[in-house]
């Protein structure tokens, strides 16, 4: 009598054709080892299910996964040579390879915007928002100033006493000198 | 590996080197006082001549004369006496000026210098910014002198002084441009080192006494003035130093800013307001740095606009080009949403730190 074998696993997986799962529920019916078989197989079935329901849910495991980032291993650590003055700078061999065609990393898949950055993006929004208004507001002239007409002579003395001259008052103009440069 | 890694390390420190060298002769003071050396006998001529200036009695006719840009020469005739323990009386016979007076200086100031043509304090911005040196001998009103120059850093002469070998006055006093102009010129056509005859007439002929506004302005004034908002700068371009600074207290202050870099001399009077039109009727409108200002060249050259509600009179005893980049760094009027942004930012800073 030949048993069903590899067929049991797909008849208890529901993966036989109709015709083909007729057949093996007949052998069953006569063949107590494929029945116990195919009893065990169905146990180990359920509970693997089981087990699934009993997996923590996604946003869960998001959270969690978001903990871990940047996520990469640590570099191993690497001992100086005697007489070597610094550390290799690479510590694994150069990835070549096309940066589209590159694995991402699991932390990266599975990064988040974290709020943080809205939150300094927002503040610095708001700084410059703030500080733009108040120089605006600064930067108001000053109303009712009062008309000034400098008094250019008396300048010109003050001038003269602090640079250690003689305070000249206003002589006009001369006739072009042809010494002149 | 070795050699590798020293040749790197040389290599660094080269590099390191050479931005060291480039601060160094990119930025202000110690590169060209460790470029420019000073002759430490012409630098003591210069500094005693502002000392004979005080104690030595004599009488003359001072000469001075100043070229503008467009080549007008404007020159002054003073008398001059001097007695020591008294001051300095000065009449103005101006062959070309309008008007002339007569005008008293006490000798109690130490601050000004004795119409050397610099002060103590100018003096070490001289020292500072030029190599002061001596360029043989000369004469002046028949009188032998020692002259000495201030040279720039390409050697060319900035400033020639001329001090008398018997008093140690200074009997004349260039200021020459970057072609070796004249641009300012001062000497005397005759001088006595005597005790003028006519001493009794300066003593008892009304004479107005001239001495700079009373009220100096420190660190912590300045301070307070651009906390303020005025526009006090600590310097100006070529080297142009803030040396002194007063005040003209009343119902509208005058802020009196001194800058020079040891031969040019910029004032800048700074002013509360707006510009009264018929002060600058007779002044000739100019664009300096993009903005419009009023220019007036007589013996001293004269620029006067208004900014931001201050009011700026600039009067100088400068090569033009010098005077042209002062007033283009002295604040302008920008108007429109970003002039009134630009101003309120400068206004905001100077609160955040007014010592800048």
């Amino acid at each position: 009598m030949t048993h069903l074998g590899e067929r049991l696993t797909a008849l208890v997986d529901g993966e036989l054709g109709h015709d083909e799962r007729d057949r093996a529920l007949v052998h069953l019916a006569a063949c107590d080892q494929c029945r116990a078989e195919a009893d065990a197989l169905r146990v180990l079935k359920r509970r693997l299910r089981a087990m699934g329901d009993a997996l923590p849910a996604e946003s869960l495991l998001s959270r969690l996964q978001a903990m871990g980032e940047p996520g990469d291993p640590l570099p191993p650590e690497i001992r100086r040579l005697p007489g070597q003055s610094r550390v290799p700078a690479l510590t694994r061999p150069r990835d070549t390879r096309p940066v589209a065609g590159r694995p991402r990393s699991a932390a990266a898949a599975c990064r988040r915007l974290p709020r943080g950055r809205y939150l300094v993006a927002g503040a610095a929004t708001l700084a410059v928002l703030g500080i733009g208004s108040a120089a605006f507001a600064a930067g108001s002239d000053p109303r009712s100033l009062p008309r000034v007409a400098p008094s250019v002579e008396q300048f010109a003395v003050e001038h003269a006493l602090t640079s250690g001259d003689v305070p000249l008052t206003d002589p006009k103009p001369a006739e072009k000198t042809s010494d002149s440069p | 590996m070795t050699h590798r890694i020293s040749r790197n390390t040389w290599t660094a420190g080269g590099i390191a080197a050479a931005l060291l060298m480039l601060w160094f002769v990119t930025t202000g003071d110690t590169a060209s006082g460790a470029r420019l050396r000073s002759d430490p006998e012409a630098l003591k001529l210069l500094r005693n001549a502002e000392g004979a200036a005080r104690t030595t009695p004599y009488e003359g006719t001072q000469f001075i004369t100043a070229w503008s840009r467009s080549g007008m020469a404007t020159t002054s005739l003073v008398k001059v006496m001097h007695v020591p323990g008294d001051g300095t009386h000065m009449r103005v016979q101006s062959t070309t000026a309008d008007q002339g007076g007569q005008m008293f200086e006490a000798d109690d100031s130490e601050r000004t210098g004795g119409l050397t043509g610099y002060t103590p304090k100018m003096l070490d911005l001289l020292a500072r910014n030029y190599a002061v040196v001596r360029a043989g001998e000369g004469e002046v009103s028949g009188r032998t002198t020692s002259v000495i120059e201030a040279r720039r850093a390409d050697g060319t002469a900035a400033g020639r002084f001329h001090i008398d070998g018997q008093t140690g006055l200074m009997l004349r006093r260039e200021l020459l441009d970057q072609q070796g102009r004249e641009v300012n010129l001062t000497f005397f056509t005759e001088i006595r080192p005597v005790v003028p005859k006519a001493q009794f007439v300066t003593a008892s002929a009304p004479r107005t006494v001239e001495a700079p506004w009373a009220h100096q302005l420190a660190g912590a004034d300045l301070g307070s003035l651009r906390y303020h908002g005025w526009p006090v700068h600590s310097d100006l371009p070529d080297r142009l130093s803030l040396y002194d600074a007063r005040q003209l207290d009343g119902d509208g202050p005058v802020v009196h800013l001194s800058y020079s870099d040891g031969l040019s001399v910029v004032s800048v009077f700074v002013q509360r307001g707006t510009l009264d039109a018929d002060s600058v009727a007779d002044w000739h409108k100019a664009t300096r740095g993009g903005r419009t200002v009023y220019l007036s060249d007589t013996v001293q050259q004269r620029a006067m606009w208004a900014s931001r509600g201050y009011v700026f009179t600039v009067l100088a005893d400068a090569p033009p080009p010098v005077v042209d980049s002062a007033v283009a760094a002295l604040p302008h009027g920008e108007t429109g949403f970003w002039g009134r942004l630009s101003r309120g930012l400068n206004r905001l800073t100077s609160w955040a730190n007014p010592f800048a």
